[in-house]
């Protein structure tokens, strides 16, 4: 018998035994790097589905909504969520130009979401608001969202004929903090509530 | 009888405007280095969750204290303020600790399974070649011979 007969079996052997031990290395090493990094935000109806979601809402009325964010930008990241609830024709936020509404923000949500983790906030909120007979509008007191009264004089709702409501838009923008500036910046999405006062 | 007779010392106590403001601003900046030092444990690649979880929880005390001032309830606003520092005393510790030992995990892990396969491959590539030159010398001359 030749040795070099087996010399193919032989050379098989080793480098399959090779690439056994080569494995726990080369599955560090043969990684696809991550290439796009975002924030996920969105808002559930009271049933942790994407339906039934408020609309037609009474005055100082509980309504439950989830509003979830999902941090895939590779690190923890400090977000602050500005709620902010405008009329139909007070300033929104803009998908197109990615820019926010110019309205104050009512409230501060903060949530800090390690990378690839998701942290979803259980919102309750109510309105107290009236109808002014006179003015033919709906005319804000406040906004309670969990517990936390927050002041909406100043802000009233006239009848849209066109879609047959008063309207008020209850919106979340997403800001997050950039340590290099040391401040929060717009984080270019939010999402919404369109509702219907009821009176 | 200490929580009763520390009572009225709060509840006298009044907060104005200034010290309200100082309060909010001592514990933003306090979340801020918290969260700065569990940035970097995260990066040494520990698990953070738990501390995120410390830190939503002084976040939304914050949040509190933010509306409570602009409310102009300076009491209240110190209150939450006060809330919000405690929660996160020892946070920084911890997040150094953790990023100590995520440091010298991953070093290990790095040693063992990056640096060990390596070494192992070498080897297994070294002793292959010293069979496959012994049973050529053993083998190969008495195969020729016969």
């Amino acid at each position: 018998m030749d040795v070099r007969d087996y010399q193919v079996l032989f050379l098989v052997v080793v480098a399959v035994s090779a690439l056994l031990v080569a494995s726990p290395a080369l599955s560090r090493l043969l990684v696809w790097p991550r290439t796009e990094f975002f924030t996920e935000l969105w808002i559930l109806g009271p049933n942790h589905m994407a339906e039934d979601y408020p609309y037609n809402v009474s005055r100082d009325q509980n309504y439950s909504i989830f509003l979830g964010i999902g941090n895939r930008l590779g690190h923890l990241a400090y977000y602050g969520i500005a709620v902010k609830f405008r009329n139909q024709t007070q300033p929104a936020a803009n998908s197109f130009n990615r820019t926010f509404s110019s309205l104050p923000a009512l409230y501060n949500v903060s949530a800090f979401v390690p990378d690839e983790q998701v942290l979803e906030l259980p919102l309750t909120f109510s309105l107290n608001y009236s109808y002014s007979d006179v003015l033919s509008r709906v005319e804000f007191y406040s906004l309670t969202l969990n517990n936390v009264l927050l002041n909406l004089t100043d802000c009233t709702a006239t009848w849209d004929s066109g879609r047959n409501e008063f309207m008020g838009n209850l919106f979340f923008e997403a800001w997050i903090y950039n340590a290099t500036v040391g401040d929060f910046q717009y984080h270019e999405r939010f999402v919404s509530l369109r509702l219907n006062m009821t009176v | 009888m200490l929580s009763v007779a520390a009572v009225p010392a709060r509840v006298f106590a009044v907060a104005t405007p200034d010290e309200a403001q100082a309060a909010v601003d001592g514990a933003e900046a306090r979340v801020i280095a918290c969260y700065g030092a569990v940035v970097q444990a995260e990066g040494a690649g520990g698990n953070v969750t738990e501390l995120a979880g410390v830190l939503d929880e002084a976040g939304a005390l914050l949040s509190q204290a933010r509306v409570a001032f602009e409310n102009g309830e300076f009491d209240v606003a110190v209150d939450f303020s006060s809330n919000c520092t405690g929660m996160l005393v020892g946070l920084t510790d911890r997040a150094v600790t953790l990023r100590d030992s995520a440091a010298l995990e991953r070093y290990v892990d790095f040693m063992v399974n990056v640096v060990g396969s390596v070494a192992g491959t070498v080897a297994v590539i070294f002793a292959g070649w010293v069979l496959w030159v012994y049973l050529k010398r053993k083998y190969g001359q008495a195969g020729s011979a016969v």
